[in-house]
């Protein structure tokens, strides 16, 4: 029974999610089923716990019954309208057997190590409660006291207000452990580590399906090979951190933009403006991250050139989800009091004093990316590709967005180091590794599309 | 003549060759580490079948040696510990005190980390990569594990360096598993050889290989653009050889890992479960916040009292015990104090209210 629970507490979400991604991608070939329901797990998640904030914020109290009630009375015309423009998609079986019979050997090899990986995070995740020091300090904490006050913890005088610990930092994962709770009927911090190893899963789906796009289907497999042999990315997969579910969301938004950049499709365009707000909504990082994939969108749009107006939609269309949620958010904040993070307030009168700090940031970064185990040989590859492609001249649009991406998240993180509190955190060695993890998908991306593109230039010469 | 000369001198040569190489792979000269004095958390210690038996009795069993070793430490780099433990991934440290220091090396042990349980294993340690093995050393230090359990010395000696030894100590180093730690959340070392990193061994093989590639690739082609393609994806396909083959290394580790979590998890209730994720060797601290919060009612406030060591005991108290809450001077005072840290000195204000175990108690403010 307790299994069916957890099922219905993912599949609900997913269902959400999916209203609002058939509203959004309602064209056939927009995107492929399991992209569609990856894309819709993650979305779900965001959109249900924002509606849980709304309740809590207006002192609804936050249970089962309510969100259910809530949730349809807000989806019930969405669900109407997705199920009338919902064309359902063929089930060819002799296709898919087709597919898995043209499958190669080595191909398999790698849907068996890919598969075996997904199978470790699950195992890992499940097995035990939440473990790790942040973990239950700060999120599992929160969602332990939102389940139990059933609402957001408001009371000054009574328990931990919003949760306790960190309570600066955004709820959405918080708020859906809750919901789990909600859906189980009891507290169990092991189960509700099924988030996590999910969340791996949905960006392996979105991650093959964006480059299937580009790549053959052995390139694409070994890319999400490559993606699964990080080896710090897969151990915070089956945690309760939130580093892991910030780099979902920012990753997923980023190669839905890097779609929109390829197709000019508005569709991938909303939806990664979803994804983006979702991360502003996870953790106080998500915001700066968002921030990065409006750059990068700006880029594309200088690089592309075209109408003024044209590009101030699209601007629109991006920006208001973020301002929903991030805004929403940031408000609340300001209406409980709640204090801005200590270590991450900017001192812009630091500027020149602090710059000292320089080599020691780009030193730390260089250690932590090259010289220890947690990205395998990522980075070195990374720049030998990158030093590679200079040297061949080969740069599509695609790759200097995607660099732009890398750079900018990495200049973020630096900015951040260099002017707040936060540079203690560089020194003990906290943090750097786990805010390397928000971007490290795409330096996979890159290193796949790039790596690929070279050497089917080779081929392409040698013919 | 002249060629039989020749042939004679060659064969000389490789006799001579032969008869030093095993000297040269396999000698050298040995400290035998035989003597020790129980110092502190060892319950029972003896010398039965040419073995040291040692039944730890705290997380911290240490062992001194007589302090007239005089070890040269530039000639004696390898340590080789045969040793048996009844647990897994335990680990054992070596500090040291050399001539001239006014105490042992306390932040900065040889960490030994001991894989397997129940049978003895041979482990070869380079001390050359810890930074203070040098000058002599005239006393010795040895924490045989940091849990309680039974432990076996079969032997343990210093010796000098071989190629032997090396060759031992780099492959165990490499294929070494880090087991996780709350610490891995921030931070994979990774495999090591010699105390670098694997990763800078692999990039300086890339780069062998990538000069390889080149000269082949300009003897090849004459055509300079040719030649950079070739160039170009003969060193990405090299890199993603070495990027899959330390992939398999890291799977093996992560096979272990599952394997370890599955011993120690798979079974349990979610009670048990709970007490297990409490990292070290307090497990019943979760045990004890259960029975504190079958006796504290609902809403109620706590303080706790523990050894400042174990710092993350207030955030695990917080989390289990929410409904109850923690508060400075709340209407409770929990008390865990496993080591007698204390001294069983009760704090002013409170009395007592219940006990779960000697040194695990709580107690209520005199006001409520």
């Amino acid at each position: 029974m307790i299994l069916i629970k957890l099922a219905f507490a993912i599949i609900f979400p997913t269902l959400l999610g999916h209203i609002i991604v058939s509203l959004v991608a309602n064209k056939k070939g927009d995107l492929c089923p399991l992209e569609r329901l990856a894309i819709s797990y993650g979305i779900g998640i965001g959109v249900l716990t924002f509606i849980m904030f709304i309740m809590g914020a207006f002192l609804v109290p936050v249970n089962l019954n309510s969100i259910l009630i809530t949730c349809l009375i807000i989806f019930i015309y969405p669900a109407y309208l997705s199920l009338r423009s919902l064309s359902i998609p063929k089930l060819s079986i002799s296709y898919y057997i087709d597919q898995f019979k043209s499958l190669k050997w080595y191909e398999w090899l790698l849907i068996a190590a890919i598969s075996a990986r997904i199978f470790y995070s699950y195992f890992e995740a499940l097995i035990k409660p939440v473990q790790e020091c942040d973990a239950f300090a700060n999120w599992s904490l929160r969602a332990k006291t939102f389940f139990i006050d059933q609402g957001l913890s408001l009371s000054r005088t009574h328990g931990y207000f919003l949760g306790g610990y960190h309570i600066y930092y955004p709820i959405n994962i918080p708020l859906f452990e809750s919901w789990i709770y909600n859906v189980l009927g009891a507290w169990n911090d092991m189960l509700v580590n099924i988030i996590f190893p999910t969340l791996l899963l949905s960006l392996i789906i979105i991650f093959y399906c964006s480059l299937r796009r580009v790549l053959g289907r052995f390139g694409c497999l070994f890319s999400v090979y490559l993606l699964t042999t990080l080896p710090f990315l897969m151990y915070h997969s089956t945690s309760a951190y939130m580093d892991f579910p910030l780099s979902f969301y920012f990753c997923s938004s980023f190669i839905l933009l890097l779609s929109f950049a390829r197709t000019d499709n508005r569709s991938y365009l909303i939806l990664s403006a979803l994804l983006a707000a979702i991360a502003s909504w996870t953790k106080n990082e998500g915001i700066m991250l968002a921030l990065v994939n409006i750059a990068v969108l700006l880029i594309h749009q200088f690089l592309m050139g075209g109408r003024k107006k044209d590009a101030a939609v699209i601007m629109g269309y991006y920006v208001s989800p973020i301002i929903l949620f991030f805004g929403s958010w940031s408000i609340f904040k300001l209406f409980q009091g709640v204090p801005a993070p200590p270590d991450q307030t900017f001192h812009l009168s630091q500027l020149f004093s602090n710059l000292y700090r320089m080599p020691i940031i780009a030193g730390t970064y260089v250690q932590k990316a090259f010289l220890y185990g947690n990205w395998n040989i990522a980075w070195f590859t990374f720049f030998v590709l990158l030093a590679l492609m200079l040297i061949n001249l080969k740069f599509t649009r695609e790759t200097i967005l995607l660099l732009s991406g890398i750079v900018l998240a990495l200049l973020a993180y630096s900015v951040v180091y260099y002017l707040t509190s936060s540079y203690a955190f560089l020194l003990d060695g906290t943090t750097v590794n786990r805010n390397f993890l928000t971007f490290m998908p795409l330096v996979i991306y890159f290193i796949c599309s790039g790596a690929f593109a070279l050497i089917n230039k080779r081929s392409e010469n040698n013919k | 003549m002249h060629n039989r000369k020749n042939n004679i001198s060659i064969i000389f040569f490789i006799l001579l060759f032969l008869l030093a190489a095993p000297s040269f792979c396999f000698c050298g000269t040995t400290v035998e580490l035989k003597t020790w004095y129980p110092y502190q958390g060892i319950k029972s210690i003896s010398f039965e079948a040419n073995a040291l038996k040692i039944e730890s009795g705290s997380a911290m069993p240490i062992l001194i040696s007589q302090d007239t070793l005089f070890i040269d430490s530039k000639k004696h780099t390898f340590l080789v510990l045969k040793i048996k433990t009844e647990k897994s991934y335990s680990t054992a440290r070596l500090f040291f005190k050399r001539i001239g220091d006014s105490d042992f090396n306390i932040n900065s042990p040889q960490v030994i980390p001991l894989a397997l349980n129940g049978l003895y294993h041979t482990y070869v340690v380079n001390l050359k990569g810890n930074p203070l093995w040098n000058g002599v050393v005239n006393r010795l230090v040895f924490q045989p594990t940091d849990t309680v359990e039974k432990v076996e010395i079969g032997d343990m000696r210093l010796e000098e360096g071989n190629l032997l030894l090396s060759a031992s100590s780099m492959w165990q180093e490499f294929f070494r598993f880090e087991h996780p730690v709350p610490l891995t959340i921030n931070l994979l070392y990774g495999p090591k050889i010699s105390g670098t990193s694997i990763n800078a061994h692999i990039y300086v093989l890339i780069l062998l290989v990538f000069i390889i590639i080149c000269i082949y690739a300009f003897i090849k082609y004459h055509d300079l653009s040719t030649a950079i393609v070739f160039i170009t994806s003969r060193t990405l396909i090299t890199c993603l050889v070495f990027w899959v083959l330390l992939d398999m290394r890291w799977a093996m580790d992560q096979l272990r890992a599952a394997k370890v979590d599955f011993d120690v998890f798979h079974g349990k209730s979610l009670d048990e479960r709970h007490a297990l994720a409490t990292y070290g060797n307090y497990y019943d601290f979760y045990y004890f916040i259960r029975f504190c919060g079958s006796k504290m009612p609902a809403a109620s406030t706590f303080s706790l009292n523990v050894p400042p060591y174990f710092y993350y005991m207030h955030e695990k108290a917080k989390y289990y015990l929410y409904p109850t809450y923690e508060k400075a001077d709340g209407a409770y005072l929990l008390v865990y104090d496993p080591d007698n840290y204390f001294k069983g000195e009760l704090p002013k204000g409170y009395r007592p209210f219940a006990t779960y175990k000697p040194g695990q108690y709580i107690l209520k403010g005199s006001s409520q």
